[in-house]
């Protein structure tokens, strides 16, 4: 018994003293962005009825649109983050669709390789999200809420500060340092460029996106956009929306999607559904993704605006 | 309700607090620890409650009327029911969904074109745990070599424990039921001993099985690629540590769990990479499960009393059985069968002239558990994998058989450290071989043991968080 207890005195001293070094190097408590908080955003979702406006799609959504700007823009919406970081937007709009509730509109991003390749393990991801959704209980709403209340007040329990991170910052003989995106209260990422070395992250993003995914053939398109056509008319019928908006890219990550999925027209006109593409659109020119794939947080509630802007122009919210 | 949850240990202290609150009955504790242990049950699909009373109610009644009755012939048709009912539903949550799989590939394969619609049930949480449970105490009744319970709330207690109902150890009623006739009262180290198991289970479970090898046998397991058989020797290293320290840490927490209040499991794992052969390997490895497929399956066939031939039959059969045990797919078949196989030629080769001509040496010793570790993790390969594709390009890659030129998906850093972390378990577990944990624990001074137990909770403490459900519940 005496180990015990000695033990619970000098893990708790050490997890306090960590938690004072972590707070002293920058690092704050926040939330953590899983399938428990997604779910919950989810159920938001279906109870905003004909107001909910959900933002569908994958960390350029998260990173390039501000919620509570689209909210000022058309006041009579509640926009929801229901985007998913590394991720295929298409589980959740097949969700949406299948969930008599829903009755709101979708802006449902357009992400090359999720849309025009086969690349499993971004679709498997936020399958796995709605299926956890899906499938809880109560328990699982209590476990996340119990959850929530440790990791909004400890630093310590951040993924910056994982085992993996102190071992490699270990090595590095460096202290660890808070990452350049936070989420915030509305589900939605705000990015700092400034504080890391985006170049670097561009030049990954660019070899990453040279390979990843296979390509679909001309059938396997058309296959794919005729269960995308399903999904949406469902979505009309029950009174909703769906539009499609293919966000910002620069420099090399563009050239490779340009190049590998030349397929957006394509899809807009097979699919028949409303269709935004950040280069067709005078008020959408000129943003920069310093990452070549997010914009940076001085640029999203600017974007967000041009992008409500044009969805009013064309009257389709 | 997972042990790596926050909710649990909310769970937990309540009944620790119901446990040992004074001026309480024995009888009105078990009762309390019931409702605990159904409201446990619940918390993943209440409605699957009605099957574990189901099960409950008839086999308290079945092996109640098997004790009574003095009839041969009516004593074996109470006990076909008790077999007709836990091997039913366990058919029919378990299985229907794959028997129909393979009823409509079959008909398709035939020529057939009706379209027969694919059936998923959900499976209770546990079912293959507990049917076993109940199942062995209505075979040992019938076999007259134990009594029928003497109270409905032991035997309830018996097939619902908490601590081990979702995933064992599977225990036996001789074991268990005795432990709840009388109050065993609870030291305060005692107390103390069954949470430091806990905290070393589910360090096994959260640290090294979720936190150091899982990431790399999910990226080697989902890669949809040729691998190099570096890679695929590596993923398949770190599944083999995945599912060891994934099992035996959830069986090390029921036990601690138990332990704490006042009940003793028995070990369902005895450092089983260490065994030196496979016979030796299920000796060590889900100890509870393979004895009793030895007792209940094997034997029942005849065991090794009819000949060679019958024996290795045996062997292949309860394996394959064993396997399906495991999930009902075609991959846990061969899983089965694989080590079916290594059984039938482990003794195949021990009675050889040859082999009974070799002095034992330390040495030779430790090569056959490096080979048997081998053959695991080739066996573990088809446990792991979703599909035979899958499955069949890692064993090609293994063997250097994969297709040349494959890209690496684990990185240099990855692989090193999921080498060192399987140096460090292959060298633990050969060295508790013939040790155990309670004598590694004495032999501790006190601030040993208190560094031992803070580093483990701080790791855990600081630890993700991925909720990721420990792999044996899906069986």
């Amino acid at each position: 018994m005496r180990a015990v207890l000695l033990a619970l005195a000098l893990s708790g001293c050490v997890v306090g003293l960590g938690e004072v070094a972590a707070r002293s190097h920058g690092f704050r408590a926040a939330r953590r962005d899983d399938a428990g908080l997604w779910s919950t955003w989810r159920q938001r979702a279906d109870a905003a009825g004909a107001h909910a406006l959900a933002l569908v799609g994958s960390s350029r959504f998260q990173t390039g649109l501000d919620p509570a700007a689209f909210e000022r823009a058309f006041p009579d919406r509640a926009a929801i983050s229901l985007a998913i970081n590394g991720s295929s937007p298409l589980p959740v709009l097949q969700d949406l669709a299948q969930d008599e509730r829903f009755h709101g509109a979708v802006l449902c991003e357009v992400l090359p390789h999720a849309f025009f390749a086969d690349a499993p393990q971004p679709e498997l991801h936020a399958a796995d999200w709605v299926h956890a959704n899906r499938t809880k209980t109560f328990i699982a709403d209590a476990e996340n809420s119990l959850r929530d209340e440790f990791r909004t007040r400890l630093a310590v329990l951040l993924p910056d500060l994982s085992h993996e991170q102190l071992a490699q910052a270990l090595l590095r003989r460096r202290a660890p340092t808070p990452g350049y995106s936070a989420l915030d209260d509305r589900r939605s990422v705000r990015a700092d460029f400034t504080k890391t070395d985006a170049a670097s992250i561009a030049a990954r993003n660019a070899k990453d996106f040279a390979t990843v995914g296979r390509p679909l053939s001309e059938a396997e398109r058309r296959a794919r956009y005729a269960a995308i056509r399903a999904w949406v008319a469902k979505i009309v019928q029950r009174g909703g929306t769906v539009v499609f908006v293919r966000m910002v890219a620069t420099g090399d990550v563009l050239r490779a999607e340009e190049r590998r999925f030349p397929y957006f027209d394509e899809f807009a006109r097979e699919v028949g559904a409303p269709a935004v593409s950040f280069d067709r659109e005078p008020e959408l020119a000129g943003f920069d993704c310093p990452d070549g794939s997010h914009l940076d947080q001085r640029d999203r509630a600017r974007f967000s605006e041009a992008l409500g802007a044009v969805l009013r122009r064309k009257g389709w919210l | 309700m997972l042990f790596n949850s926050t909710l649990f240990f909310a769970f937990f202290a309540v009944v620790v607090l119901v446990r040992f609150a004074p001026k309480l009955g024995w009888t009105t504790r078990k009762v309390l620890l019931l409702l605990g242990s159904y409201a446990f049950y619940a918390a993943w699909y209440p409605p699957h409650i009605l099957i574990l009373l189901t099960s409950t109610f008839i086999d308290w009644h079945v092996a109640q009327w098997i004790h009574r009755s003095k009839i041969p012939r009516r004593r074996k048709w109470l006990l076909v029911i008790s077999l007709v009912v836990n091997l039913g539903m366990l058919a029919v949550f378990k299985y229907t969904g794959f028997a129909v799989e393979n009823v409509a590939a079959l008909m398709h394969a035939l020529g057939f074109r009706a379209s027969i619609p694919s059936l998923s049930l959900l499976l209770p949480v546990g079912i293959s745990f507990y049917t076993f449970e109940a199942l062995s105490y209505t075979i040992e009744v019938y076999r007259g070599k134990i009594p029928p319970a003497e109270s409905f709330i032991d035997f309830a207690l018996f097939i619902t424990f908490f601590p081990r109902m979702v995933a064992g150890p599977i225990m036996r009623a001789e074991a268990f039921i005795p432990q709840c006739r009388a109050e065993r009262r609870v030291t305060l180290d005692e107390f103390a001993w069954g949470m430091v198991l806990l905290v070393f289970g589910l360090f096994q479970k959260v640290v090294l099985a979720d936190g150091i090898f899982a990431p790399t046998s999910d990226l080697v397991f989902a890669s949809q690629r040729s691998l190099p058989w570096t890679d695929a020797w590596i993923g398949t290293f770190a599944f083999a540590g995945q599912i060891l320290f994934d099992f035996a840490g959830y069986s090390t927490c029921a036990i601690g769990i138990a332990f704490a209040l006042g009940f003793q499991l028995p070990a369902n794992f005895r450092t089983p990479y260490a065994a030196a052969g496979f016979s030796d390997l299920w000796r060590r490895w889900h100890v509870s499960l393979s004895s009793w497929l030895r007792d209940y399956l094997y034997v029942s066939l005849g065991g090794n009393r009819r000949g060679p031939v019958r024996t290795y039959f045996n062997l292949v059969a309860t394996m394959v059985l064993g396997g399906l045990w495991h999930g009902a797919a075609w991959t846990f078949v061969v899983w089965g069968s694989l080590h079916g196989l290594f059984l039938v030629i482990e003794r195949l080769v021990e009675t050889s002239a040859w082999s009974r001509g070799l002095p034992p040496s330390q040495r030779r010793k430790l090569a056959r558990a490096l080979l048997t570790f081998a053959g695991v993790c080739v066996a573990w390969v088809f446990f792991r994998a979703q599909s035979f594709g899958t499955a069949l390009r890692l064993v090609r890659a293994m063997f250097g058989l994969g297709a040349s030129g494959a890209e690496h998906v684990v990185g240099l850093a990855r692989a090193g450290w999921v080498l060192f972390a399987t140096f460090a378990m292959l060298a633990t577990q050969w060295f508790m071989r013939e040790r155990s944990l309670d004598w590694l624990w004495g032999r501790l001074s006190t601030p040993i043991r208190a560094a031992a137990v803070a580093l483990m909770v701080i790791l855990l403490v600081t630890s993700p968080g991925d909720d990721r459900a420990f792999i044996y519940f899906q069986f």
